[in-house]
Order: structure tokens, then C-alpha cells, then sequence
């Protein structure tokens, strides 16, 4: 297989494809892939003013907000999420609410009714609007979006063979029976071996303990939106599902209801590992 | 785009297979406001048979053979190419000084009306642009306007046609109209081009009786004139028949015929009708086949 | 998908071992999911009660007009779930043929999702793209339901998108009427 990395969505993104082409081939349809990581990159960044996510969180809740096709596939499909999982999985964050200037300075912080995810409405035209004050951050299913846009480039160029890889949110595409790994959750440094994956995704999502300092590092912060506590566990989440948007989704619901049994993995066809 | 001849074909492959959608024509003669979505491409064959006139025989024969492109959701462009056939032998009873029956009628030049006159050509070209205006499926009445500039041996032609549609009970039943004015230049009866004009009004119903099957009746009101400007009036018509439309995934196809019920000729036309009938380039029968196969 | 779990982990972790059905695509018509499919991506595991009705003239009556769909509406395509959501089958006129849809409403009465099931026309098939169908969830039977005003038409498939549109009008309309008070 021929491989290319670049940094990107804050870790490494790794695109595999078969090196039976020519190499300016191989160039030009990888790069293609990593063109739509960074778009998707470029719209749901929670940091650059000009980023889609951040134009609904400025502006949503005072009027609808047009957004790229992409985004408004990613929050309809948060949307969808959100309500399969119970409010398990919730990408809105309510502490940053008064730091964005939304809350009225009168306000006290728990008098205000914040919103949920609920309180999304989907209009025509990739419109979007807040019905209560919220603040999103994608950071989690962007990631197995931007993977799954990626795949979709690939597919575009005729490719039928493909692993993209994104910090540990990735997709297999083909019928290659790729072999995947997990992190011991206890030994990072250690790989365990889970199973064979075709034409689908795994995402993790985990608390590593780091040796050196003795603290729990948290590799994605996970926080339930329920309790609005941190989560810390020493164990990882992993969902394989069709594809890796759905895969991050899940993890997050996983991790906060910690049941591989729950009736949205039937429902998604996806399938949970708490290790 | 370079790379593996193999998986390539099959994105190809794929790309054909994709279901695409056509601008099907339900009706024989009537145009109706079904255009081609916008970047789609679509073949379409007609054969268009006149016959019969006052004796003998007429066979008038015109084909066309086009690809309709969808420029816009709501406006699409045509090109055909067109061929005709004529067939007659002592058709015509009205001869006034020479002996009867004679030969005439359109597509007969002069000299030839003394004996059979056979002629197969390929005629020329026509340019089509439909452009609607308001949607029948969405709108009490669709409004579009046509028009078709065709260049040929035989005739040249400039027609424009004022569409209107109203789809009832789901869109499974549509009454249609077209308006039609047509200015014509005959260049087959002598070195002296003749010019004409011509108003029509086209209607007719059309029901999707069963999955995929379509049955209607359609007429003619039909008026000649003398000049570009309608200056005289020569003749006027009326035919009525049957259609009947079948749509595949991949092709249509649609029959209809028109009988022609009578019609009558004035002033310098007068020439042209016996028997309660018009002949001309018309006859006591119409006949239509169309094909459309969908592409992309 | 085809996922194969390493069997010595698999002792270890539990997890749901589901195969991934192969949606069939029917040479001239495209079977997306069969109604046990879409029934259970909307209601997942719950318990659907079969609960069909009968529509007397009057109610058949106000469901035309308030959705302008002129063929009867078959009613025995109906299951309740048990906290009082509805999924409901129903079929509108295509081009050619029928296009088959489901519809799923919440304990609320307000949309839950819209599902194509049969599409058996060469044309108008975006009807069945998540985002179009999307435009329909949440809203409930007060919502205009019509094409053009709430819900975006797509050009190039005006007829399946109106059809489909006055479709779920007319099955929100049964709901009111009907379907809340059972």
C-alpha cells in the first residue's frame, strides 16, 4: 500500500490506498482525500472565527445561519444522535455559554434554560437556528466525518481499496479484512488485537494513564452531558459501525451509558467494545 | 483521469447505471411542459406519417431524429435532423383544367402532376428551445413557450407555440394546449419559393390509466395563410384522434393518430380541398411514433 | 460491513453481533428497506402493535383536502408502538409507478422520520436522500407540509418531492383525526 500523512484535525491522518498506480496517480487522489479533511476541518473548527461552527455559535440563536452542506450533514446527523441515544451522546457545551457573551450579564449562570441538541432547527437551504442558547463543538464526530469525506474522494477516484486513519478514527474500504488494533487501555504502549474490519469504521474514545506524571490524561474529554462531570475511567470505548461518523458518535454514548447492549447499536448496526 | 484502465470502466460503469430522468412526450403532436432536468441528455426519434387524400395514393413520410439537452430545469434545447419521403400518385380530384385524378398535393412539384412522383430526402436541420415558465405540477396552469427554427431542402420554417398544462388527480391527468404560429417557406413546388403561415390550436387530455400507460385524445384546429403575415386565409382544419404513451425505465415510447374530421378552403386556396376535406400537406390520416431513450 | 472479532478478545467484551442485511436492488425498481427495516430503524426493539383503521368517507374526505392526494388511502399499514408513536405505510402516485414511504410519528404527534421503501421510477429518486427527507422531522400537523413553503422542492424531481410532500400531509392529517385518539 502506498501511504501519506499529514497533520491535520489536531493528530495525524494517515491515507493508505494500493500502490499499483503511478505515483502521480497515487499523489494527486490522496491529495483529493486530504482536501476534504481539511475543508471539513476548516468548517467545523471550534477556534477560527470563520468556521461554519463558529458562525452558529455566534449567531444561531439571534437568526438562521446558512452552512455548508457538510456541516449540516454532520449536525443533522448529531441531531439524529442525540435523540437515538437519549441525550447519551449531547456535542452542545454549556459552560462556554457565557464566555461567547450569549447569556445576558444579569443572568445568573443556572437561572438560564440552556439548550440541548433538541433545540436545533434544521431549515431548508442548509439553514440552521438555535431555539435556546447553545454552544456546540464538533470536535468529536468531526474527526469521522472528515474521515468518512475522505473515503468518499477515494471512492470517486475508482478506488476500491482504502484505509484512512485519523488519530485512531478509521475506515476500512474494501473487502480486505483489515486487521485492526486497540489500545490497551492500561498498557498504551501495548496493541491488542480485536478483530478483522471490511467496508466499515472503528472509533475510539479513552482516558490513558500516562505514567509520567501520574495524572489522567485525557486523550478526548469526555464529559456527560447529564452530570457535567468529567469522565474518568481507565477504559476505552470502541464502536465499529458502517461508517465513522456514526463510529465517533457512538463512542460518546458509550462511554457515558457504558452498555454494549443499548438498543441504538441494533439500530445503528453498529457494534460496542468497552475494554 | 489516469490510472487502472479497470477501475475506471467501472466508475463509468456506474455512472450509466445511475437511473436518469427524461422529458417524455405523452402526447403525438402536442407539446407538453415535461422538459429534461437540467444536464441531462436524451435521443429521440419520431416518424410522422400523412395519408391518404381525395384518391390514389399519398404518403407523406417525415422523420426526425434528435438529442435533447435540459440547459436549465426549465428550459431545454433540441436538435434534429430531418428526412421526408413523399409518395403520390394521382391523389388530387380538384385538377380544375387537367384531366382527374392527378398528381399533387405537398412534397409534388408541378411537373409532376401527370404521373407518380416518388422522392426520399434527407431535408435538413431544426433547432428546438422549450423554455417554461411556470410549472404544471406545482401551478394551477403550466405556461411554457416553444419555438423551432428548421432549415431544408424541402421547407424552411420558423414556429413558435404557446404550451399551457393543467395536471389534476395526483398529476395522473393532463389537459394541455399549445398555440401555435408557424411562418413556412415551400421551396419544392417551383423556382419560386412560396410563403406561408399558419395558426393552430392543439388540445388534449392524457390519463395515466395503469402503471406506465397513458391513453388520451388529442385534436387539431388547423388554419393556413397566404404571406409570413397570415395576409389571406386559405384553409382551415380540423383532425382529432387517439394517443397512447408507455414509459419504461430506460425508453418511452408514443402512438397517436388524427383523423381528419373536415375542413374547408378559401380564396387562392381553394384549389387544394375536395370532398369537405383539405389536402394539401394534409390527409384523411395522421399517424406518430415517438422514442425517447434517456442518456446521460 | 463486515466486521470479524479476534474470538480469544471476544471472550472478553460482550458486544452485538448483527449482520448487515444487503439492501436487494431490484433490477427496475429500488427496494431501499423493507417495512420490518425501516420499522425497526425508527422504533428500534420496541413492541409495534398492528393497529389498523377504518376511514369513513368524511375523514377520507378532509385528508384529500387538506392534501390535495386524490387515490384512497389503504389504512391497514399501521402499528403503534407501545409509548403511543405511530409507523404508518402508504404509497403516492410516481411518474410512472408507485413510490412506497413509511412514516414514523412521535408519542407528540410530531415527525419522527421519513423512510422510502419502494422507488420504482428511473427519475425523481433524491427523494430518497437523507438531507430532503430530513426537512420533514419535528414538524407536526399545524405545518404547512407543502412544497415550496416548508419543505424545499428539488428541481428535477418537482413531482416525487410534491407527491411525497402531500403524502405525509395526508398521514398527518389521519393522525389528528384519528390515530391521537387511539
Amino acid at each position: 500500500m502506498a501511504r501519506r500523512c499529514q497533520a491535520l484535525l489536531g493528530t495525524y491522518v494517515e491515507v493508505a490506498i494500493p500502490d499499483e498506480y503511478s505515483d502521480q496517480y497515487i499523489s494527486e487522489v490522496i491529495n483529493q482525500a486530504f482536501k476534504e479533511i481539511q475543508l471539513v476541518e476548516q468548517l467545523m473548527s471550534f477556534h477560527q472565527p470563520n468556521s461554519d461552527l463558529s458562525r452558529i455559535n455566534r449567531q444561531a440563536y439571534e437568526m438562521d445561519v446558512r452552512i455548508h452542506p457538510y456541516t449540516y450533514e454532520v449536525l443533522v446527523m448529531a441531531r439524529q444522535l442525540f435523540d437515538d441515544t437519549s441525550g447519551a451522546f449531547d456535542c452542545s457545551i454549556a459552560p462556554e455559554l457565557q464566555k461567547w457573551g450569549l447569556l445576558p450579564k444579569t443572568y445568573e449562570l443556572d437561572m438560564v434554560d440552556r439548550g440541548t441538541l433538541a433545540d436545533l432547527d434544521f431549515k431548508v437551504n442548509h439553514t440552521i437556528s438555535f431555539r435556546k442558547p447553545l454552544c456546540l463543538d464538533l470536535g468529536g464526530i468531526a474527526k469521522g466525518y472528515a474521515v468518512d469525506r475522505a473515503v468518499a474522494a477515494l471512492k470517486e477516484f475508482g478506488v476500491l481499496r482504502a484505509i484512512v486513519n485519523a488519530g485512531g478514527d478509521m475506515r476500512v474500504l474494501g473487502q480486505c479484512d483489515e486487521d485492526i488494533y486497540i489500545k490497551h487501555p492500561l498498557r498504551p504502549d501495548q496493541l491488542m488485537h480485536m478483530g478483522k474490519l471490511s467496508d466499515g469504521a472503528i472509533a475510539t474514545s479513552a482516558i490513558y494513564y500516562s505514567k509520567e506524571n501520574s495524572a489522567y490524561k485525557n486523550q478526548s474529554a469526555l464529559v456527560s452531558p447529564k452530570t457535567k462531570q468529567s469522565i474518568l475511567t481507565n477504559q476505552s470505548y470502541s464502536v465499529i459501525a458502517k461508517n465513522c461518523l456514526i463510529a465517533d458518535g457512538l463512542t460518546k454514548a458509550l462511554a457515558i451509558d457504558q452498555n454494549v447492549n443499548a438498543p441504538y447499536f441494533e439500530k445503528y448496526e453498529a457494534i460496542g467494545v468497552i475494554l | 483521469m489516469r490510472g487502472d484502465k479497470t477501475i475506471i470502466s467501472c466508475a463509468c460503469l456506474m455512472a450509466l447505471t445511475t437511473p436518469v430522468m427524461a422529458g417524455e412526450g405523452s402526447f403525438g403532436w402536442l407539446y407538453s411542459l415535461d422538459l429534461q432536468p437540467k444536464g441531462t441528455l436524451e435521443f429521440e426519434q419520431k416518424v410522422d406519417l400523412t395519408k391518404g387524400q381525395a384518391a390514389g395514393t399519398y404518403d407523406l413520410w417525415k422523420t426526425k431524429t434528435g438529442l435533447e439537452y435540459g440547459v436549465t430545469n426549465d428550459f431545454q434545447l433540441t436538435g434534429y435532423l430531418n428526412g421526408y419521403s413523399v409518395n403520390a400518385n394521382k391523389n388530387y380530384t380538384n385538377c380544375g383544367a387537367d384531366p382527374s385524378p392527378c398528381t399533387g398535393g405537398f412534397g409534388v412539384p408541378e411537373a409532376a402532376n401527370g404521373h407518380a412522383f416518388n422522392k426520399t430526402q434527407f431535408e435538413g436541420m431544426s433547432v428546438e428551445g422549450v423554455w417554461r415558465v411556470t410549472n404544471p405540477v406545482l401551478s394551477p396552469v403550466g405556461v411554457g413557450l416553444y419555438t423551432e427554427l428548421t432549415k431544408g431542402k424541402f421547407a424552411d420554417a420558423l414556429e413558435a407555440r404557446l404550451l399551457l398544462q393543467s395536471n389534476f388527480l395526483d398529476d395522473r391527468l393532463v389537459f394541455a394546449v399549445n398555440v401555435v404560429a408557424e411562418m413556412e417557406k415551400y421551396k419544392f413546388a417551383g423556382t419560386t419559393p412560396s410563403k406561408e403561415s399558419m395558426v393552430d390550436v392543439l388540445y388534449g387530455a392524457t390519463y395515466r390509466f395503469a402503471p406506465k400507460w397513458f391513453a388520451g385524445v388529442e385534436g387539431r384546429f388547423h388554419n393556413d395563410f397566404t404571406g409570413y403575415n397570415f395576409d389571406t386565409h386559405t384553409q382551415r382544419a380540423n383532425f382529432i384522434g387517439p394517443n397512447l404513451h408507455y414509459a419504461e425505465k430506460d425508453w418511452w415510447v408514443t402512438a397517436a393518430w388524427r383523423y381528419q374530421i373536415g375542413g374547408q378552403c378559401f380564396g387562392d386556396g381553394a384549389g387544394e380541398c375536395s370532398d369537405g376535406k383539405v389536402w394539401d400537406s394534409h390527409g384523411k390520416n395522421q399517424f406518430i411514433v415517438k422514442v425517447g431513450v434517456p442518456f446521460k | 460491513m463486515r466486521w470479524i472479532p479476534n474470538p480469544l478478545v471476544a471472550n472478553l467484551v460482550s458486544g452485538f453481533a448483527l449482520t448487515m442485511a444487503a439492501i436487494p436492488v431490484v433490477a427496475h425498481a429500488k427496494v431501499y428497506l423493507s417495512v420490518d427495516q425501516a420499522k425497526k430503524m425508527m422504533f428500534g426493539t420496541a413492541d409495534m402493535q398492528h393497529r389498523p383503521v377504518v376511514l369513513n368517507q368524511a375523514i377520507q374526505e378532509r385528508m384529500r383536502q387538506a392534501s390535495s392526494v386524490s387515490h384512497p388511502f389503504e389504512s391497514n399499514r399501521i402499528w403503534k408502538s407501545p409509548n403511543g408513536g405511530w409507523f404508518i405505510v402508504d404509497e403516492v402516485v410516481g411518474k410512472h409507478e408507485m413510490i412506497t414511504y413509511a412514516l414514523g410519528i412521535n408519542p407528540d404527534g410530531s415527525i419522527k422520520q421519513v423512510e422510502i421503501l419502494e422507488y420504482r421510477e428511473s427519475y425523481g429518486f433524491e427523494v430518497a436522500n437523507p438531507s430532503w427527507r430530513q426537512q420533514f422531522v419535528g414538524k407536526k400537523v399545524n405545518a404547512p407540509l407543502k412544497l415550496n413553503q416548508d419543505i424545499e422542492n428539488i428541481s428535477g424531481a418537482t413531482l416525487s418531492s410534491k407527491h411525497l410532500t402531500d403524502g405525509v400531509k395526508r398521514l398527518m392529517v389521519m393522525h389528528d383525526l384519528v390515530l391521537r385518539n387511539l
